[in-house]
């Protein structure tokens, strides 16, 4: 029973009303600006690429983009690095589906609160005098307190931290998607656990660690609140080069630096899903 | 390999396993235990436990104001996001087009967009509108940026449904939107449920997207916390922190109590 | 139960018990398999074929018991370590490698050297009638091409022994009799032994150099082909295997080879096998085929009946029979002159007393 072209429409026509009023014309409007100029603390509505062009020619903008992408890509690594394990534990390790499913919840628990809470949790640990420093002074590996606050090193820390959900949920469900079996004959073919895990476990996942490493990925690139207060001024990446764009109400520079942002999270977006087409899935027998 | 290797590797996974809940927990536990701490400075540990930080909190009613105005958002933008997405999800999973794919990918588009741009674009849209600094953007903003969720979720719910239920009302005589509001919604409320939920807890936690649609009197409470905190550290923000924490907890055991005997695997997506 | 490594066995199981939870899957099972032999495990489902199999695979813990292949107890040896290969019921064919990939799979694990294990592949392949099909990948292979790449992903290793987990009980009518003759000449050729698992009886007669019946996590009877389906050792294993008349009664006197036994109103004779005590309740068991219709019959048992029903099948014509307070079942060959009965008709059915064996009562 296929649903009437009317009643669709009639179903339909809110959520496209609201997303073309509140959604595509705010960004239509935004994005124009990146054509207007911007001088002397004022916004000329004059049509112009040299608002592009100072831009791409300015040689700030790359190390931002740089460091977007950079920090981006290292914590996805972490993320991914540290998630599989802790899926493939929590899959494979513990037997109860009461202990399984409470563990998942408190591994999806901060997510339940602001990330403000959770960066200001950051900020207590990673100062001079807070937990992380003390602990390692009182175990004797260090003399002077690390410096994690306030430089890419926290924010590292912190943005893992964050996204570490997004990397165990996708490898948690697509190794529970995994046929049993493959790895008992991989057993009796003669292979350890070693073999097993990287010729057949590891392979047949990794839908899941690309489809977490897309999340994580986008995530981080457009992260805003961490770096801002974590970063003190040194981590500078592109949401905050829009950020303080706006402030100085030099919008169309802010809506240059936007359209890269967007632009590079289409791109992974693109990449990402790509690769995950081409790549077989645990079910992809018979 | 033998069993001992084998039980060797399970302590080991287990205890990666309890590291990592341990790293994920812990900032959360972190904030709660120093807003108790008797100093303002920020020290591991505190020299005493004292609850003045509440107290201070308490002297401020600009976070008060602030939750409300948090709560009174989230409970509309999750509202409108239902009454919007609800019926948007229907369509997409039940009607085909052309195009219908396309129109997905657009709807659920908000998700990757960085919250930073629709932040400024909002900004600069509503300004032009002169309404900036009141609550519909704020509303209409939040309902634009949870909206998705929703739709995915409940469109996960009903594409496993069995339909041949709704053809015996069709045979009984029923329209088909007698159908859809008397046998498929209420076969998807635990769907719609967790999609409330997650729409409430994103709409209530969202920053970027939100910091240039407020005007200092009106903040939210993450904003309002967020500019707090890019000026002082002191524990009030983790009291209040603590209580967001403990809001939270008591959010998802309602959610689990709601959803209680529904497979969750059934009800998210992917 | 008999000790392990006795008689020269390839394959020796005794009192293995296993348990999943308070179910006892496997219930004290000894069975030997020789050296070549084609060996099956038959029994509906549940009644822990599979599980032996698995326990001899090295893919169940046991509770009590112990395998042991060629002489040498298992132990708790990890499939990777034992001498068996399996090819699982539902393939487990690796997905994401090739045809070639999967075949040469063991041979990885061992490290055989490359041109070595490029030949034995491609003979493996050659073995099971799918030469050159190395590079395709197994999405794009049908189900009987799939079924031989697993044999071959198997056998390529020369397992001692080969287990087969209902690896043909997927496959339609057809296929499955073209495999079953493959799977035989293989077997043949390569001389390995194979234990083998079905609920298919007709398979497991037609394969088998000896099958074990099982039922209820018990054996019930190993013997020949032959020798299960003529001489059944029980109600169930003559049930389970092939059609029977199945004769409830009291065993009345016992002469030189024959048991007299009151079934219905009637006396019958079986063979004697030298169990029997007279007074004990037995049922005869009495294969349809043995079962002669005639108007008059001059035999040790004779049952005066009536025609109740009358079936053709092309070589056979099947009379269900009712006298004497019994139900018989008989499968008369038909060939030009057979004289043929009506419904209704008086006729005489009998059988000589070594075709029918009688089993203790259950």
């Amino acid at each position: 029973m296929r649903m009437r072209g009317a009643l669709a429409a009639g179903l339909l026509a809110p959520a496209l009303g609201l997303m073309a009023g509140v959604y595509v014309a705010p960004l239509a409007v935004y994005f124009v600006n990146g054509f207007h100029a911007f001088r002397d603390g004022r916004i000329l509505p004059v049509w112009t690429l040299q608002t592009y062009a100072d831009f791409f020619a300015d040689p700030f903008t790359y190390r931002v983009v740089g460091t977007s992408v950079g920090l981006a890509l290292v914590v996805t690594g972490l993320a991914v690095l540290v998630g599989y394990p802790l899926a493939y534990a929590l899959h494979t390790r513990v037997r109860s589906r009461t202990a399984r499913s409470a563990l998942a919840v408190l591994l999806f628990s901060p997510l339940l609160v602001s990330v403000v809470v959770r960066t200001y949790g950051w900020l207590i640990l990673l100062a001079n005098q807070g937990l992380v420093n003390t602990t390692l002074r009182s175990l004797g590996l260090i003399d002077e307190p690390l410096s994690l606050l306030f430089n890419t090193r926290g924010v590292v820390v912190s943005l893992t931290h964050i996204l570490l959900p997004f990397a165990i949920f996708p490898i948690y469900s697509v190794l529970g998607r995994l046929d049993p079996t493959l790895k008992e004959a991989a057993r009796d073919l003669g292979a350890g656990w070693g073999a097993t895990f990287l010729r057949v476990t590891l392979p047949l996942t990794m839908p899941g660690v690309v489809a977490g490493a897309l999340i994580c990925f986008t995530l981080a690139l457009s992260a805003f609140v961490t770096p801002q207060l974590l970063g003190g001024g040194r981590v500078q990446v592109l949401p905050l080069t829009v950020y303080n764009s706006t402030v100085e109400i030099n919008w169309p520079q802010g809506a240059v630096a936007s359209l890269t942002l967007l632009a590079l999270s289409v791109l992974a977006v693109w990449v990402l899903e790509t690769a995950l087409r081409r790549l077989p899935g645990p079910e992809d027998h018979r | 390999m033998t069993a001992e290797t084998d039980r060797a590797r399970t302590v080991l996974l287990r205890s990666v396993l309890a590291l990592g809940v341990g790293f994920v927990l812990l900032p959360l536990a972190i904030v709660a235990f120093y807003s108790f701490s008797s100093v303002a400075y920020g020290v591991f540990p505190p020299p005493g436990l004292s609850l003045r930080w509440y107290g201070h909190l308490l002297r401020q009613p600009a976070f008060g104001w602030a939750f409300l105005r948090s709560l009174g958002i989230a409970l509309a933008a999750t509202g409108a996001a239902l009454g919007v997405g609800v019926p948007g999800a229907l369509a997409l999973v039940r009607a085909r087009f052309p195009g219908r794919e396309l129109l997905r990918a657009f709807l659920l588009s908000p998700i990757v967009m960085p919250k930073i741009v629709l932040g400024v674009g909002w900004f600069i849209f509503f300004a032009r509108l002169g309404i900036q600094g009141g609550v519909a953007p704020l509303v209409l903003a939040h309902t634009i940026v949870v909206l998705p969720f929703v739709i995915s979720i409940v469109a996960a719910n009903l594409v496993g449904l069995d339909r041949s239920l709704e053809e015996a009302a069709r045979d009984l005589g029923a329209s088909a939107p007698v159908v859809l509001w008397r046998i498929v919604l209420p076969q998807i409320r635990s769907g719609v449920v967790v999609s409330a939920l997650l729409a409430f807890l994103v709409s209530f936690d969202q920053v970027e997207s939100s910091i240039f649609l407020t005007r200092g009197e009106n903040n939210t409470l993450p904003i309002e916390m967020f500019l707090y905190m890019e000026k002082w550290q002191d524990p009030t923000i983790a009291a209040l922190s603590a209580l967001l924490i403990a809001f939270a907890f008591v959010l998802v055991a309602a959610g689990l109590v709601v959803a209680r005997g529904a497979d969750l695997r059934r009800i998210l997506p992917r | 139960m008999s000790e392990p490594g006795a008689r020269g066995a390839a394959v020796d199981v005794s009192g293995i018990i296993k348990r999943f939870g308070d179910v006892v899957a496997v219930d004290a099972v000894s069975f030997a398999v020789q050296p070549g032999e084609f060996f099956s495990l038959l029994g509906p489902s549940g009644c822990g074929k599979t599980t032996t199999l698995r326990v001899i695979g090295g893919f169940e813990a046991v509770d009590a018991g112990e395998v042991a292949i060629d002489g040498r107890p298992m132990g708790r040896l990890p499939p990777n370590r034992r001498e068996t290969n399996m090819v699982f019921q539902r393939l487990a064919l690796f997905p994401h490698y090739t045809v070639h990939e999967n075949v040469a799979f063991g041979l990885r694990m061992r490290r055989v050297p490359e041109p070595e294990l490029r030949s034995r592949v491609g003979q493996a392949l050659e073995l099971v009638r799918l030469p050159g099909l190395g590079g395709r990948r197994i999405t794009e292979l049908s189900g009987g091409q799939q079924q031989r790449v697993a044999l071959a992903r198997a056998l390529v290793n020369r397992p001692r022994v080969l287990l087969l987990d209902e690896p043909l009980s997927a496959l339609d009518l057809k296929l499955r009799l073209q495999l079953q003759e493959e799977l035989k000449r293989l077997q043949r050729e390569l001389g390995t032994t194979f234990i083998y698992v079905t609920h298919d009886q007709g398979e497991a007669l037609a394969l088998s150099d000896r099958l074990g019946v099982m039922a209820g996590g018990r054996v019930a009877q190993i013997g020949t082909p032959m020798e299960i389906y003529e001489r059944p050792t029980s109600r169930f294993v003559a049930s389970f295997i092939g059609d029977a008349n199945l004769l409830d009664g009291v065993t009345e006197a016992l002469e030189d080879e024959t048991v007299v036994v009151r079934a219905g109103s009637v006396h019958v004779r079986a063979r004697r096998t030298g169990a029997e005590r007279a007074g004990q309740p037995v049922t005869v068991c009495v294969r349809p085929e043995r079962v002669r219709v005639e108007a008059r019959l001059d035999l040790p048992t004779v049952v005066p009946a009536r025609v109740e029903d009358r079936a053709f099948s092309g070589t056979l014509v099947k009379y269900r029979l009712a006298g004497g307070g019994l139900r018989l079942h008989a499968a008369v060959p038909y060939v030009n002159g057979t004289a043929l009965f009506d419904v209704g008709d008086a006729v005489a059915a009998g059988w000589e007393p070594r075709q029918a064996v009688a089993v203790p009562a259950q």
